[in-house]
């Protein structure tokens, strides 16, 4: 495991490579895409343990802050989406110059699995495949999500709480200024151009009402799509969670099966 | 001012990365912050709290280090008998590591919640480590606080509501209601969910020996509590009052952020937060006091 600072020099991002932890690596390399916020913190040993699973099956495996979160340069308010999804494209490139090889796999989840979609738009060369983890499809839905889960965290953690004059303008610590609100608002995944990608595999893990016509979307997307649900995980973005030291193995190891199942 | 990554200890398995202070200042004179764990959540901290926090007073001239310890983040178990003396060798090994490739020589520790615990352990056997910062560290109840708890308790719309609905209860059932305990009970309402690991808490004495040892050798300790320790501490004087009778009162700065919750999840609090040691650490160490508040890190 090597971390290390990557990019623009005046914009940093941190990421943490790992090389094949076997004698014969499989030439692939495998690029994990942060949530937003919070979910970033209770993601990170989720991504450790799968980025680990997957070096010893021979990948190369990528995770990294993007501008303004985890241990990257700037904060959350310098940032912005568009900024967020040129990250995911500098850190493929990372990757390819890390790896030596040319298939990779991109792996997001929640928004992380939104920016590698729109990220996927701008690619030269396709991807070898997009696994989707419980992506975000109505922006506008997220954004209220994004509202509850602070409200409800706050009055969990105080008595006294009250939501202040403020509220909207942060979640669970992390600001959301009016250009960030509103690109994630534009955010329908139902109705964006495709994806660069061979192969695109969509793994749920809750019942969300856009479920039917996204799958309809991604259909039109590749000729090779999957849809996986996964109806037994433990919950991961929690507090309780995070104590706990709860991974979602069960969603790990379908998506360690998918890498597997590549060519 | 440019952050870098720090592999140190046992065959490079801890994690860190480095925050110099802010250019133009002085800062291999001044004491270097070290940032723990606090519980099991990366160096990144809840919210992203240690980055906040360790380029805040980055930017007041102090170079800080975050790292995870072993067995955390990205930093491999190491071998020892228990986590916490792991965690004292741990920090040992990144000041060691800090002396080797800067110019460091004194320290301050700052850890929220276990963290706070670790920088008093660690503190008690390194005389390297000049001043300890504890966030939300052992808590100890006092008439003071028992006393507030059952004003709230009287004014308390919610304890009003419960009262009634116990006094019809025992009308309906023809019995004599129980006279209200004058004792510092706090069962009448659930506490909020208790993180899973364990924290385990000393005595009182036993705790407030520990700062007095620390304290007679020079170093200097500033404890603030947040709003989220409601349960068991409710007024800014409540630490002098605990351990007022073992000597501590007055040798310990205290700060009480009644608004804040346990991990500083709002912004405004973490800001105010970030205040309160900037301010500590200036009084302390002057002269690093040019340009406070400024943030540094990574180019952005």
């Amino acid at each position: 495991m090597r971390p290390f600072f990557f990019g623009r020099s005046e914009r940093l991002l941190f990421g943490t490579y790992h090389a094949p932890a076997v004698r014969s690596p499989r030439p692939g390399a495998v690029l994990l895409c942060n949530p937003f916020g919070q979910d970033a913190i209770y993601a990170h040993r989720i991504y450790a343990t799968l980025a680990s699973k997957l070096s010893k099956l021979g990948q190369h495996v990528l995770r990294f802050d993007y501008y303004g979160s985890g241990d990257s340069a700037g904060d959350v308010h310098e940032g912005s989406q568009a900024e967020w999804i040129e990250n995911i494209l500098e850190a493929h490139e990372e990757l390819l110059a890390s790896s030596g090889v040319s298939r990779v796999i991109w792996v997001g989840l929640r928004y992380g699995a939104t920016l590698a979609v729109l990220a996927g738009q701008s690619l030269r060369r396709a991807v070898a495949s997009l696994i989707l983890w419980d992506p975000v499809v109505d922006g506008a839905a997220y954004l209220q999500e994004l509202t509850h889960m602070h409200t409800s965290f706050m009055r969990q953690e105080m008595r006294c709480w009250r939501p202040s004059g403020l509220m909207g303008s942060e979640a669970l610590g992390f600001p959301l200024s009016s250009d960030l609100k509103s690109e994630i608002r534009a955010v329908d995944l139902t109705g964006v151009k495709p994806p660069h990608a061979r192969q695109v595999t969509v793994l749920t893990t809750n019942q969300k009402p856009w479920r039917e016509r996204f799958r309809g979307a991604v259909a039109g997307w590749t000729d090779s799509t999957h849809w996986i649900e996964v109806t037994t995980t433990s919950p991961w973005n929690t507090d309780r969670a995070l104590n706990a030291i709860l991974v979602p193995m069960d969603v790990l190891d379908a998506i360690v099966a998918r890498v597997q199942e590549m060519p | 001012m440019r952050e870098r990554v720090m592999q140190f200890g046992p065959g490079q398995a801890l994690v860190g990365i480095e925050t110099p202070s802010a250019p133009g200042e002085n800062d291999r004179k001044q004491p270097t912050w070290v940032f723990l764990n606090a519980g099991i959540v990366h160096r990144v901290g809840p919210h992203r709290l240690t980055v906040n926090l360790a380029r805040r007073i980055a930017g007041a001239g102090f170079p800080a280090l975050r790292f995870d310890l072993s067995g955390l983040g990205d930093s491999s178990p190491r071998s020892a008998a228990t986590f916490q003396q792991a965690a004292i060798q741990d920090i040992r090994d990144a000041m060691d590591h800090l002396e080797h490739t800067t110019e460091a020589s004194r320290f301050v520790l700052c850890g929220l919640c276990s963290g706070a615990d670790n920088s008093v352990r660690a503190a008690l056997v390194d005389p390297r480590i000049v001043g300890i910062a504890l966030l939300d560290p052992y808590v100890y109840r006092t008439m003071g606080f028992c006393l507030r708890r059952r004003l709230q308790q009287v004014v308390s719309a919610k304890s009003w509501k419960t009262l009634a609905m116990r006094v019809g209860g025992v009308l309906r059932r023809s019995a004599r209601p129980r006279r209200t305990s004058v004792a510092c009970d706090l069962d009448y309402q659930p506490s909020p969910p208790q993180p899973m690991y364990v924290r385990p808490i000393p005595e009182r004495s036993a705790f407030a020996a520990d700062l007095l040892t620390i304290l007679d050798r020079g170093a200097q300790i500033l404890v603030v509590y947040s709003g989220g320790m409601e349960d068991d501490y409710n007024y800014a004087g409540q630490f002098d009052a605990a351990f007022g009778r073992y000597g501590l009162k007055g040798r310990v700065s205290t700060e009480f952020l009644p608004a804040a919750n346990h991990t500083y999840t709002e912004m405004a609090q973490r800001r105010r937060l970030g205040d309160v040691l900037v301010a500590w650490a200036e009084g302390l160490f002057p002269a690093a006091s040019a340009n406070p508040g400024r943030q540094v890190g990574p180019p952005g």
